[in-house]
């Protein structure tokens, strides 16, 4: 019989008033690669929170590695020795890879540091997982992928028999991820434990043993391994699967005219180069094989740094700075965080970008008045009193997107919009993407992971290592290697003919 | 809830930093009363005249580092700007130049000092902390060096008494419609800069900047640009402390402006302009200002020691920032993650 590591009994755990875990039942064993399917984030970042920390809990009992560590009485111990990885990265910048794994961690007591012993004590770590990440690197030159090794080395270093993984595919590459998780079922195999957090069941399937099923704060049920195939299609809501179609069959129609904008990069150095233009109401995913690949692209559209060689041109007018021109629209990665101004109010917030094409916008109230009447029926009345940072994940969407729509530029660049994202959010910004297709806007989306995106392309651009890129036409979708949600919707004979709706719906 | 449904004052506290602003009225009042009642001639009309005009200063300067305060910076440089601002100004006029190029002149080589600021800190990306210590010292060695390390001789010795006193009378000692001409001076800079950074769509991006830089950024606002705006407001008006000054010494004097970037943080955030950035208005600025001077004119006409008031002014604008984190921090405690 297993050894059990972790378990959760009961739990309900409330955060200011609200409720935030309800009867939570979970139990995890040694060596077990759990997964997690959040079918929205209530509660999930409270589970994180009592991972790591024992808070109070209403009721219930947390026990890890056999202990009992927290209760409603009140918590055993302050902390779990429990690691979690995620998008937000929890070494040290400016320091080695070494230190932060070796010098960083409260058993190391050595005043004198010896780097070249140190980084002799990591090689075999390294070796052992066939990585080569040198020790005197320095965490901010690592790549993301790399980036998740060295923490996960670091939890197996610290010792910490559980380790969490959340939403770790939005941030590699397919061929990145299929190496991470060589990696993960290496140390399942010592006896250390993963939980593995993913909105894609697809990619659960690939790794883990078991999977719960995440719905408001509680584990609504799990699942075995032989179980999946057939859970994949119950967990994604009809709607969804009606997007999805509706948009396929919509697309089909459409007939690409001439680019909107054209992209041209030459491979310089390191830099491996990416070329591709764009046509009005299409959308185009950018996927890179790494996800390195990406920082020079996503650089220039957030202007952090020069255009250099690289072109980008609307018709035959070049676009000197990407964020200055108003006929392009960026929305950066994790936009409900990253794009919002908090001390502004809503409508500030919203018609950011419509001063660019009104300078006297905030001069008088007439124009945002009417602004606010159009809007108030499909934003609703009652945002535009609130402040931002009150709004719902789902409101700041909104408002970010119809910022974008204010602006109404010709081409919208979206950086890895689904990263964070549960399926209802998911969904949602599905429909906001759209929304923009239709209104004839081209949408390029840059992103690791072609789950979700892909159902929205009409074209799939591949950036491969050493700088070759492939372009994979929506009739084509299905020759893609990567098991991705919706694939079998495209290729022929399904492509040409009529789709098979699936059953639930039908 | 809509917008005609709220009360007035439900209405007035919703405009951002309003509220902030209104608590440092509110202080404001309660100051004065508490030093009139200890000594009634706090009350006297030339007293209040001679409020009005000292604060202007302070007013000038606070609008001065609130604009930069609001985008996220900092602006160490003001109080050197001012004083070389007083000495070039002074030296011009006692070479016998006529005041109006000379105040062009003088206003001209600030806002060099201003786009200095704004390039170090927007462009280069500079900690506007060190960028402006570096500009404080230049722009001082500048205020020494105009007239040979020393003081200029009284200003109406070189443009003669009458223009002298034009001067002086201009920019410190006159009056308009009974109330000194520096604190109508100071009013109508309010009103414009006020303007500008309520209803312009410069003024939003200056609140976007210290908001969100990155989010401001993909918005399409020119963040090197704003910057170098902001620094040239608080250039601009560090100048035009300097001619008050001048005017009010009838000379340059070298240490002129001493401490005043500091007074400037001071009224900003005594009125809510949060040092860290995107929160504020300049009408908190103006009750900073006033509450600044209040205080240091209760204080003496109390008979209080320096010390003593060095000790309560500092102990305000601790409390005032205090007050500001424990705010942000409250509502960033209380908020609700919503699905």
């Amino acid at each position: 019989m297993k050894q059990e590591i972790f378990r959760m009994e009961r739990v309900t755990y409330i955060e200011n008033g609200v409720v935030m875990l309800q009867d939570f039942h979970l139990q995890i064993c040694q060596g077990e690669i759990m997964g997690m399917v959040p079918l929205n984030n209530h509660g999930l970042s409270s589970f994180l929170k009592l991972l790591r920390s024992n808070l109070s809990l209403h009721d219930g009992y947390v026990y890890y590695c056999g202990e009992k560590v927290n209760s409603w009485m009140g918590p055993c111990r302050p902390y779990n020795r429990i690691s979690v990885i995620q998008a937000k990265s929890s070494l040290v910048e400016r320091m080695t890879v070494t230190d932060n794994i070796f010098v960083l961690r409260q058993g190391f007591h050595q005043e004198i540091i010896r780097s070249r012993l140190l980084r002799q004590q990591m090689q075999p770590f390294m070796e052992d997982i066939g990585m080569d990440i040198p020790g005197s690197r320095y965490v901010e030159e690592l790549t993301v992928f790399e980036r998740v090794v060295v923490e996960l080395l670091r939890a197996v270093i610290l010792g910490n028999r559980l380790i969490v993984l959340s939403e770790i595919g939005a941030l590699i590459s397919y061929e990145e991820l299929g190496k991470l998780h060589e990696i993960i079922r290496h140390y399942a195999g010592q006896g250390f434990t993963f939980l593995y957090i993913c909105s894609h069941l697809e990619e659960i399937a690939r790794i883990c043993d078991r999977v719960a099923r995440l719905s408001n704060g509680r584990i609504q049920k799990i699942t075995g391994k032989d179980e999946m195939e057939a859970e994949i299609m119950r967990i994604c809501p009809d709607e969804y699967w009606m997007m999805v179609r509706c948009h396929r069959e919509k697309s089909r129609v459409e007939k690409h005219r001439e680019p909107v904008l054209v992209w041209q990069e030459p491979a310089v150095q390191e830099n491996s180069g990416c070329s591709f233009e764009v046509y009005q109401g299409e959308c185009l995913v950018v996927q890179a094989a790494e996800n390195g690949q990406f920082g020079h692209i996503t650089d220039i559209l957030t202007g952090r740094c020069p255009m250099g060689d690289t072109q980008i041109k609307m018709g035959e007018r070049r676009i000197r700075c990407v964020p200055a021109d108003c006929r392009v629209a960026v929305v950066s990665e994790l936009a409900a965080r990253t794009m919002i101004f908090p001390e502004l109010s809503y409508m500030e917030n919203l018609c950011m970008c419509l001063a660019r094409r009104m300078p006297f916008l905030w001069a008088g109230r007439k124009i945002r008045r009417n602004i606010r009447k159009e809007y108030a029926g499909y934003l609703g009345e009652e945002v535009f009193d609130l402040p931002v940072e009150e709004l719902s994940e789902k409101q700041k969407y909104q408002m970010i997107y119809t910022r974008v729509l204010l602006q109404k530029p010709r081409v919208v660049f979206c950086i890895h919009p689904f990263q964070g994202a549960d399926v209802a959010h998911r969904m949602f910004v599905w429909s906001m993407l759209e929304m923009l297709l239709d209104q004839g806007i081209a949408v390029v989306i840059v992103s690791v992971s072609l789950s979700d995106s892909l159902a929205l392309a009409d074209r799939l651009l591949i950036l491969e290592k050493g700088g070759t890129q492939t372009q994979i036409p929506r009739e084509r979708f299905d020759t893609i290697s990567a098991k991705v949600p919706w694939t079998h919707l495209y290729g022929s004979p399904e492509y040409t003919g009529s789709v098979e709706i699936p059953e639930k719906i039908c | 809830m809509n917008n005609k449904q709220q009360s007035p004052l439900k209405k007035l506290l919703g405009i951002r930093g309003m509220g902030a602003a209104l608590t440092a009225f509110v202080g404001l009042i309660i100051i004065y009363i508490a030093f009139g009642v200890i000594n009634p001639a706090v009350f006297s009309g030339q007293n209040i005249l001679n409020l009005l005009r000292s604060m202007s200063k302070y007013l000038l300067i606070g609008i001065a580092q609130s604009y930069v305060l609001i985008t996220g910076n900092i602006d160490l440089s003001i109080g050197s700007v001012a004083g070389m601002s007083a000495m070039i100004t002074a030296t011009l006029m006692v070479g016998g130049m006529h005041p109006v190029p000379a105040i062009l002149i003088t206003l001209l080589c600030c806002l060099v000092i201003g786009v200095i600021n704004g390039y170090l800190v927007g462009k280069f990306k500079l900690p506007p902390f060190i960028a402006t210590l570096g500009t404080m010292f230049v722009a001082r060695g500048i205020a020494y060096m105009v007239n040979g390390n020393r003081n200029t001789d009284a200003i109406a010795t070189g443009v003669g008494k009458e223009t002298g006193d034009a001067f002086q009378n201009f920019f410190y000692y006159g009056k308009t419609f009974g109330v000194y001409n520096t604190f109508w001076i100071a009013l109508i800079v309010f009103v414009i800069f006020f303007f500008l950074l309520s209803k312009t769509r410069t003024g939003r991006h200056i609140y976007a900047i210290g908001s969100n830089v990155e989010a401001a950024k993909l918005s399409g606002v020119n963040v090197v640009a704003t910057t170098i705006k902001t620094y040239l407001v608080s250039a601009g008006c560090a100048c035009l402390v300097g001619w008050i000054l001048c005017a009010q010494a009838g000379m340059g004097n070298m240490e002129a402006g001493n401490m005043y970037e500091m007074y400037g943080v001071a009224a900003g955030v005594i009125g809510g302009v949060s040092p860290l950035g995107g929160t504020g208005i300049l009408l908190g600025t103006f009750a900073g200002a006033a509450v600044w001077q209040t205080l240091e004119n209760g204080l003496n006409m109390i008979g209080a020691q320096v010390g003593i008031q060095r000790v309560v002014i500092g102990v305000i604008v601790v409390a005032a920032v205090l007050l500001d984190v424990v705010v942000r921090n409250g509502q960033f405690g209380k908020r609700k993650k919503k699905n």
